[in-house]
Order: structure tokens, then sequence, then C-alpha cells
């Protein structure tokens, strides 16, 4: 595992954690705090202490007692410079840098300067074997471990709520909401029925090609230059029938309706929730283009990711007669507007806003590497750190009342109690 | 393996002969429990589903013993007694003795056939369709043990093997029994393979008691109004009534929003995949009496997972489906509902469907 993975993975149990301590782990959670308070302080203005341990607590589940460590640690790294009296911080300059990534160089810091012990070098084994693919449990006795070691990490793992075990097809197959963040049913019947190899596979291939049209694939029997067999077909089929893929779809008058295929949406360490709506728009903007680079009836775009590029640069795109069709449902989310130009002729404007920018430059790194990048920042924590004293005070002042809320629950927790309901209370 | 299995199988004989529905060997558990485990008070033989003219399911029950100390009138008596606890209007006793006059014309009276062995051909031959011949895989007594056994291989199943042979028939209510068969289906998803026969055996097998408890609720709603004039009223009405009353039903909704934790729910409480079900159940509206031999058709083809040898020798299913053609249909139609709705592997209504549709 690079040092970049290792950083990251701590990133993502320390996020799924949520300030839930496990006293076997030392390494993994200061880790993952130091990638939470990079991520979050880049680009930011010089700090209180004051305010940052407010923020912290609050926000990043970091406690009060370890934050003047970590500050140190990421002071060692060159991300802060710290500004002291005496012995106590007073502020805090973020020089993360811009360029480079936060991951790699906490994971090259951790490396050197810390060390994993035994059931945190496990637990990031686990995690990144579920990163790629569910799995059947008796795997994770092969990888090594003593039993008893592999039991108590797949009890934290359930506890802290980045491992979920699913029945299927009379099996235990294990999953990570963190990579796997809908659906979970599907995706444990199909490593069931095929297997965590070719799920795998199957799962690389479609982030290779981002939005690539189901019905493409089908006629090809590839994705990019693989070939897939039926089977490898019938388990894309049913990823994008059951919604495990999320397929957005795009009708037109000269070829129909067709299913844009995309990777799993991953869960909340990867992805805030409030960034889901631009991870929402992203797809849709692939979606739109990869029509237009598969699907097109006379325009053929040849590259989309310069035209999306194009698009951030000049805010709209040529006009054609496929334009209207190609990006209305674009129009309806109101990533964008269509201005008549003549006849059936249209150009597509984008809608200038944030969100917009975010969603284009997600689309692009989509199609470009397959991944979603700077999804995970938590924005209110950012304006929370912007704001004066008195406004982080205020939110924790309400905090009493926020813990008390009633939390909506998910959809498998509501289905789980829809099913009480049918067995219980009243014949 | 089941006792007295060659008395117990001719009493099948004779219920699938006449197109009823059969299941052996259900246990009777005490209405009112007091203790924490369900008390088991006393079991059937063999207990049959029959349709009266509104195509409404009824029990009659069949018993066979090789008596020993007892005599045919006290079995009787046991039987009327079992027959008003459980709301039968008809039971069956065949004894591997002779009988006396007095013992059968005192059970007669109580709507209790007592005949010997003997005797029960005649009257099985008499009392049935005699123009043919069916050959069924319900009436081979090595499909009821291997069905009878599947815990034994996959004991995390017992429970769910334990519902279609006691928990169902002792619900009182088919609307009930609706609800918990599907739930403790949608429990289970995750134990079935589709690649295993005792696996796709039992859980067709399933679908067969759910359709008993839907074909009674199919029945009553369409005696109440015959078609609902809109897909409105029949959400209406329909939800309610499974849930037990507008009042049981107001308070396990509410129950619901407040659990939810959304101020503004997304749905009512329904059945999982309402819309398929309420299409179905418009659908059945159709023939409503047809679907009174859905429960024994399904559970026919479930039997052909546990049958050796060629399939294709049966006969009862073709028979049903060409007395009734729309038969095919709602049963395919019902399996693709429970499959759906309990989220099976999708290999499950293939094959189900490929072996339903005649």
């Amino acid at each position: 595992m690079s040092e970049e993975d290792i950083a990251s993975k701590c990133y993502d149990i320390h996020v799924s954690l949520a300030g839930k301590e496990v006293p076997e782990f030392e390494f993994i959670p200061k880790v993952g705090m130091m990638v939470s308070l990079s991520l979050h302080l880049r680009g930011l203005p010089i700090l209180e202490y004051e305010k940052l341990r407010l923020v912290s607590s609050y926000y990043f589940r970091i406690s009060p007692l370890l934050l003047k460590d970590l500050l140190e640690s990421l002071e060692e790294i060159e991300f802060v410079k710290l500004i002291t009296k005496g012995s106590s911080i007073h502020k805090i300059q973020p020089q993360i840098p811009f360029f480079e990534s936060v991951y790699e160089k906490v994971g090259e810091f951790a490396n050197n300067k810390l060390s994993l012990n035994e059931p945190e070098e496990l637990a990031l084994e686990i995690i990144s074997k579920l990163t790629s693919a569910p799995t059947e449990q008796s795997n994770l006795y092969s990888l090594g471990a003593e039993k008893k070691l592999v039991d108590r990490n797949l009890v934290i793992g359930h506890e802290g709520g980045y491992i979920l075990t699913k029945r299927a097809r009379g099996k235990n197959i294990l999953l990570s909401p963190l990579f796997f963040s809908e659906n979970a049913d599907v995706f444990a019947d199909l490593t069931a029925r095929a297997g965590s190899t070719k799920i795998k596979r199957i799962l690389e291939l479609v982030k290779s090609a981002q939005g690539l049209p189901l019905s493409i694939i089908e006629s090809t029997m590839r994705i990019n230059e693989n070939s897939i067999s039926i089977d490898d077909l019938n388990i894309l089929k049913r990823l994008a029938a059951d919604g495990a893929v999320r397929p957005p779809s795009i009708k037109t008058t000269h070829s129909g309706e067709n299913f844009f295929i995309f990777s799993p949406s991953p869960g909340n360490s990867k992805l805030n929730p409030a960034k889901r709506e631009i991870y929402e728009r992203a797809m849709a903007i692939v979606a739109s283009v990869r029509q237009g680079q598969f699907l097109a009836k006379q325009f053929r775009i040849y590259s989309p990711v310069a035209l999306l590029k194009a698009l951030k640069r000049n805010g709209y795109l040529k006009s054609t007669s496929e334009t209207f069709e190609q990006y209305h449902q674009l129009a309806v989310i109101k990533v964008g507007k269509m201005v008549k130009v003549s006849g059936d002729r249209y150009q597509f404007h984008l809608v200038s806003s944030e969100e917009n920018t975010a969603a284009l430059d997600l689309a692009i790194s989509l199609i470009d590497t397959g991944n979603i990048v700077n999804m995970e920042i938590n924005d209110n924590a950012i304006l929370a750190l912007q704001k004066d004293q008195t406004y982080i005070e205020s939110i924790i002042s309400s905090n009493n009342l926020r813990t008390h809320a009633t939390i909506a629950l998910d959809e498998e927790t509501m289905q789980e109690f829809d099913n009480i309901l049918l067995t219980g209370l009243g014949k | 393996m089941i006792k007295d299995r060659l008395l117990k199988i001719k009493v099948v004989e004779y219920f699938v002969d006449n197109f009823w529905y059969p299941q052996m060997e259900v246990n009777m558990l005490s209405k009112h429990r007091i203790s924490n485990v369900p008390k088991l008070i006393t079991d059937v033989d063999v207990l049959g589903m029959y349709p009266d003219i509104s195509g409404s399911l009824h029990p009659i029950l069949g018993d066979c013993k090789t008596l020993k100390g007892q005599s045919p009138i006290s079995r009787s008596l046991w039987m009327k007694g079992l027959m008003d606890y459980i709301g039968s209007k008809k039971g069956l006793i065949v004894l591997s003795k002779d009988i006396e006059k007095e013992h059968q014309i005192t059970s007669s009276l109580l709507d209790i056939q007592l005949l010997s062995e003997a005797d029960f051909g005649l009257y099985s031959k008499a009392t049935t369709n005699q123009s043919i011949t069916i050959i069924s895989a319900l009436k081979d007594i090595e499909c009821w043990d291997k069905l009878f056994e599947v815990d034994k291989r996959f004991p995390v199943l017992k429970t769910f093997l334990d519902f279609s042979k006691t928990q169902f028939w002792n619900e009182s209510s088919s609307n009930y029994q609706l609800r918990s068969s599907l739930a403790i289906l949608r429990e289970n998803k995750g134990e079935f393979n589709p690649s295993n026969p005792l696996h796709l055996a039992t859980v067709l097998n399933h679908f067969s008691i759910v359709a008993i408890a839907l074909n009674n609720i199919i029945v009553t709603l369409f005696n109440r109004y015959l078609t609902p004039k809109s897909k409105e009223e029949l959400n209406n009405d329909l939800k309610v009534f499974i849930y037990g009353g507008i009042e049981n039903y107001e308070f396990l909704n509410n129950l619901r929003n407040r659990f939810s934790g959304n101020p503004v729910p997304e749905k009512e409480l329904t059945l999982p995949e309402w819309d398929m079900f309420l299409e179905l159940i418009r659908l059945v509206f159709e023939q409503p009496k047809v679907f009174s031999y859905v429960p024994i058709y399904l559970k026919e083809i479930s039997f052909h997972f546990l049958a050796d040898g060629d399939k294709s020798r049966f006969s009862l299913a073709p028979t049903l489906v060409r007395n009734e053609p729309q038969l095919s249909n709602y049963a395919s139609r019902l399996s693709s509902y429970l499959c759906k709705a309990a989220n099976l592997p999708p290999e499950f209504n293939e094959i189900y469907s490929g072996m339903l549709i005649l």
C-alpha cells in the first residue's frame, strides 16, 4: 500500500468512526485527523487557535487534548506555521500546498515518524480490500492474521460503520459503506454469485470509462479496449437496473433512451453529504458529453475533456441541431440553459454558480481519471473557520438541540423497520 | 421420515385429485400464550384447503392413525374439537382397522368422515373425477420427506420452514398471514441460493402459502364491491384492509413517520413494491375465482424441484392450466411480485417464470 493510500484509508476510517474511540488504534485516528485538518485549512487565512479548537472539536471530532500535538506534526511537514506565546499556540498560519497531494504528504510523514500496530495494519489491509469490491468474510481469514484479531477487527469495523455484513445466497459478504454507499444488497448478491475478483474487474473497467452508454457496451461487448463476457454484461445490467451504479439517462429522437454507467457513488468520507448534489450534476454533465461522443447523429464530440474545458473557459458551447436534446437534462437541473440561435440550433450556456463550476471540474476529473476529487470538504466547517469566534460559539451552544433531534433514517434502516411493521402489532 | 406415511399420502392423493391444496404435518399452537416459546398443543396429519362457491379457501382436516387403545369415535371427538378451534367445517379420519357403524354415523353428525383404509379407497374413487388420472409430485411421499429435511441440511432455514408448517396455519386472519409470510421471506432473503434445487423448492412452497392468504383477501375485496373504479380507490381500501383496519393502519403509519425522522414522509405505509402489488390485485379481479388454484399450482411446481427423474410425467400442473388458462399468468405474476418485494436474487424469478408459464 502506498503512503498516499495509507493516509487516505486512515482518513476514511477516522471519518467513519465519527469520534468513537478504539483502544487499539493510535496511528489511524492521528493520521486521519491530520488529513482532515489539512484538507479544511487549505487556502484559509491566519486563524486564532481558540477558534480552530472549537471548530475541530465540533466538525472534525478532534479532541482539544490532541489538537496541539496534531498541529505540531503538521508544522513538521510545513503544512502550518504556528505562532506561539510561550508554550501555548496563539495563531495558526495554514500553508497547505494546492498542487501537492495532502494524502501523499501526510502519508509520508506517518511512514517516517509513526508506526502501525498489528490491529491497525490489519484494519488498513481489510479496508483496502473492501475498497475495490465486496468480499466473502472467509477471504479475510486468509490474509495471514490470527482469527481472533480478524474477528476483533470486524467488530470494530461494524461498530465504526465502515464494514457491513450482508447475507447473500447463504454466504456472509462484507462490504464497506465508505465505497459502496448505496444498494448494498445488490452488491452483496452479485459478489456471492460471481465472486469478488469478477466484480472488482468490472468496477475497475467502469471506473476507467465513467459514463459510457450501456447500449455501446452491449453492442461492442467492450469497455474501452477491454472485452467483456456475457456474464460481465449481465452483472453490469443488473447494477444499472437496480440503481447500484445510478445511471443517468438521456432520451433523444435519433438514439432513443440511453443509460450511462458510473462506478458506485462513495460514502461520506469521500463525498460529503452536502456535495452530493454537485456529484449528481457532474454525472449528468458527463452523460451529456458521452451522448455526443458515442451516440451523436451528426455532431460527434471527439474530446469530451477539451469540450468541457472550453465550456468552463467560454461559458457556453457552440450551437448544433443536437444541442437541445443532448443537454436538455442539464437545463432541467439548472446546470445550464438553452439559448436559441436559429431554427433547431441551440447554444448551451453554463449557469454561473460555484456549484456548477465545481460540478464541471468534477466532470472533467471523472472523465480524465475516473476519480472524484475535493468532494470530502465540509463547507460548514470552512465557513465557521472564516467567521468570527461568536459564530462557532453560537453553533456549539445549540449543540444540545442538535444531539437530541431525530435523525432521518437511511433507506436500508427504513426497510428493516417496515419489515417489523409487517410482522408486529395488530393482527 | 414421516410416520404412518402410506395412509397419509393416500389422503394427500385424495385432496390433490380434488385440486385441493395439501399440507402435511401441520402443528397447532395454543392461541393464548403465556410462555416465552409457542406451545404446541396438537398436530394435523394432512390439512387441505378447498374453495367454496365464492373461491374462498377453507381448511379440511385429515387424520390417519393405526389406533391403539383409543376408539374411532374418540378420535372423531378430538377432531371435532380441533375443527372448532381452527374454524374448519369438514374432517376426514382414515384408520387402519375396521370401524363400527355407530361410530361412523355419530362422526358424520359431526361433519367428520370416519373411514377404514379399505373403505377410503372406495370413498375417494367415488368422490373424485374419474375421467383422468392425475400424476402429481405432491403425491410423492419422498418429495415431502425431502422438503421436511431441508432444515437438517440448512439449519439456518429452520424458522423459515417452520413458518410454512406451523405459524402460518395458526394466524387467525388472512391479512396477517400475508404480512407475516412476506416479512419472513424478506428476513431470510440472504440465505437463498438459486443454484440449489432445495432452496428453489422451499421458496416456491412459501409462495404457495402466500397465495392462500392473498386469495382470501382478493375474494373478500371482490365480493365487497366487485372491481374498484380507480387505482386510488383500490390503493386506499387495500392498504387499510391489509394492515387490519383504519385505526390500526393510522397507528402504524404514524409510528412509521415518527420513527423515520422525516417530518414529511416520502410515502405512506404499504407493502413493498406496492404499485406492482396493486396491478396484480387488479389483474386478478378479472377472474378472481381462478386464483384459488394458484396455491396448489405453485406447490406442485415447487415439488418438481424435489422430484427425481423426468418432470414431464407430471400432469397436475398442465391439467390445472388447461382448466383455467389464466392460472399460469396469475401464478407467474405473483411469483415475480414476491421475488421483487423480497429482493431475491434475480435468477429465482427467471427460473420460476420458465416453469410457471405453461
